[in-house]
């Protein structure tokens, strides 16, 4: 059972991943290729997906985006794992009133549920694809430096620690050779499921209108230009809310396996960090 | 003990909600541009705009204008909205009951469902139930709740026409009305929060299941029920409970989405609109407001804790 949903989630990604790489050589039609004689088809054997209110094939519209999804959400995650990880581990590592002032700091932005400190920062910078990744950024790196210290906080008084530090290894060899690497369990398990969420996020954010601007789209902005369409050509709306369902099914499936895998205990302690 | 702990938790907020009032202010004043420019009616006349720039305190050092404002936040006096010209206290606080109400609904039906499904499917360890439970829920919440929102109005507005599609009526007006309408969002809402609230619940569940004194229970020869439901339940509950109170907090500002697919009045609406319109006064205000009210539902949980779980070390 673990293990059957450990495979399904990682093909998943796996799919969404080549998806990805293969809009990049090929489409079946250039996804921006507006045809007035053909607007709002049904999916038929040309257009497997159907046409949008502009003659534009669906499918390849879909596959364009699943490169930007991809990439708004890994670069979202990338960039808060760096900055998330760095932060808690020192503030973790040296304790004392550079850790309070952190999580103190970090509790406040925890303060805001994401989607607004999201809509917060994207009110200053206004809409562009490197605004919207920072902005998630920000909103996310909390939740990371939390765990990371955490984590390093309560590995920190343990003999091997010790006994490396007794051997005279430096600090920073401490906190880089002997405490990090055993921080990777719930930080992965963390990554999978920020990732579902970074996702869920950013499609919320595009279908606002605030997300990554045209004409680049985002499967978010799919669903939103569907909106008006809804009675008279409800497959715009059907095919990119499946794309997106299976894309988080995916992540969320591959969390859960490398959790059960991991550490089954670690389970709610990533759980309550996902509100 | 308990008072103790309530007192701690209590002052630790303190800090949290200054940096965050804060982080509001800071990030408003990052905006570019003059914010007097943005109030006065003739951005070219200079004495009104330094009379403006003087009213608004825009002269004074940072550090006297935050403490400035932030006098002003506490006696909620947010300024005026500079696309409606309506007090910002006032437009926030309709538009937050408008959200609120549907939101503790949505929290409501989903814990109702949440808990005793995943409290059987802990029980029923690795047998169907719990299968279907663990399955089912991860879809949910995989599920963008925009995108349920669409499908909703297909089948129950455009297909079934059994519900009005999108529209809001205050239920002080016509309450079968409002039910009505409030049907579809609440559902969108929910669904996602049910697939949350049940895998957290399954996950404590297990644990507590597991733990000796349910064994000391069954030994009695407790029946099944008594077991979960006297025994188990309470422990099981309370790091629900926790997650609950996040979400809820979290879907006062992240209902925006569904408010405006639905067209609901509510404060996620007025804040994505505030935004297209550059309306600072009101993102300020909606954004400080979801913020508190997280803060204290995160409070109040968290005191709550330890008396529904006596276990907790605090």
């Amino acid at each position: 059972m673990r293990d059957i949903n450990m495979v399904v989630g990682a093909g998943l990604c796996l799919l969404w991943l080549l998806v990805a790489l293969l809009s990049v050589v090929y489409m079946p039609y250039d996804p921006l290729a507006m045809a007035l004689d053909g607007r709002l088809r049904p999916p038929s054997v040309d257009h497997w997906m159907g046409t949008d209110q502009y003659g534009r094939d669906l499918l390849s519209r879909i596959l364009a985006a699943s490169g930007v999804s991809l990439m708004v959400s890994a670069l979202t995650v990338l960039a808060a794992f760096t900055a998330g990880v760095l932060i808690g581990a020192i503030a973790g590592y040296l304790g004392g009133s550079f850790d309070r002032l952190v999580m103190v700091v970090a509790e406040s932005f925890m303060a805001f549920p994401s989607l607004l400190l999201v809509l917060l920062f994207l009110s200053i910078s206004g809409p562009s694809i490197a605004a919207v990744i920072l902005a998630l950024s920000i909103a996310f790196t909390p939740m990371v430096i939390r765990v990371t210290r955490s984590s390093v906080f309560s590995l920190r008084e343990q003999q091997f620690i010790e006994a490396a530090r007794l051997s005279g290894s430096s600090k920073s060899a401490v906190l880089w050779r002997h405490l990090l690497p055993n921080c990777v369990s719930p930080l992965s398990i963390l990554a999978t499921s920020m990732f579902a969420n970074v996702l869920l996020v950013e499609s919320a954010l595009s279908f606002l209108g605030l997300g990554v601007p045209a004409p680049q789209a985002t499967w978010g902005a799919l669903l939103a230009d569907s909106r008006q369409y809804l009675a008279v050509a409800p497959w715009l709306s059907l095919y990119p809310g499946v794309v997106i369902t299976l894309a988080v099914v995916g992540v969320n499936l591959l969390g859960d396996g490398l959790r059960d895998l991991v550490d089954p205990r670690l389970r709610q302690l990533v759980e309550g960090q996902n509100a | 003990m308990y008072w103790q702990y309530v007192l701690r938790r209590v002052l630790l907020t303190v800090p949290t909600l200054l940096i965050a009032s804060t982080l509001v202010f800071m990030v408003v004043r990052l905006l570019p541009g003059d914010p007097a420019l943005l109030i006065v009616s003739d951005a070219q006349d200079p004495v009104l705009l330094e009379a403006t720039r003087e009213r608004l305190g825009l002269n004074k050092p940072l550090i006297v204008q935050y403490a400035l404002w932030l006098r002003q936040m506490v006696g909620l006096d947010m300024g005026v909205s500079i696309s409606t010209g309506l007090p910002v206290a006032e437009l926030i606080g309709t538009r937050f009951a408008v959200t609120a109400r549907i939101v503790t609904i949505a929290c409501l039906v989903a814990l109702l469902l949440a808990v005793p499904l995943g409290l059987l499917a802990a029980a029923r360890h690795n047998r169907a139930l719990d299968r279907g439970v663990m399955m089912a829920s991860i879809l949910l919440l995989s599920v963008p709740s925009f995108w349920v929102a669409l499908l909703l109005i297909l089948l129950f507005g455009v297909t079934l026409r059994w519900l009005p599609t999108v529209g809001y009526v205050s239920p002080s007006e016509d309450l079968l009305l409002a039910l009505k309408f409030a049907v579809m969002p609440v559902l969108a809402l929910c669904l996602t929060v049910i697939g949350q609230l049940a895998r957290m619940m399954r996950s404590t569940s297990l644990d507590v299941l597991a733990s000796d004194y349910i064994l000391f229970a069954r030994a009695k020869g407790l029946s099944e029920q008594a077991v979960l439901g006297r025994h188990a339940l309470p422990n099981a509950l309370a790091p629900t409970l926790t997650v609950a109170g996040m979400i809820f907090g979290a879907l006062l500002g992240g209902a925006a989405v569904i408010e405006t697919i639905f067209t609901i009045p509510g404060i996620g609406r007025l804040l994505v609109d505030s935004i297209y319109a550059r309306d600072y006064p009101v993102i300020q205000g909606s954004v400080l407001l979801v913020g508190f009210v997280y803060i204290m539902v995160n409070l109040a949980v968290d005191l709550l804790h330890p008396l529904l779980d006596p276990r907790v070390e605090y």
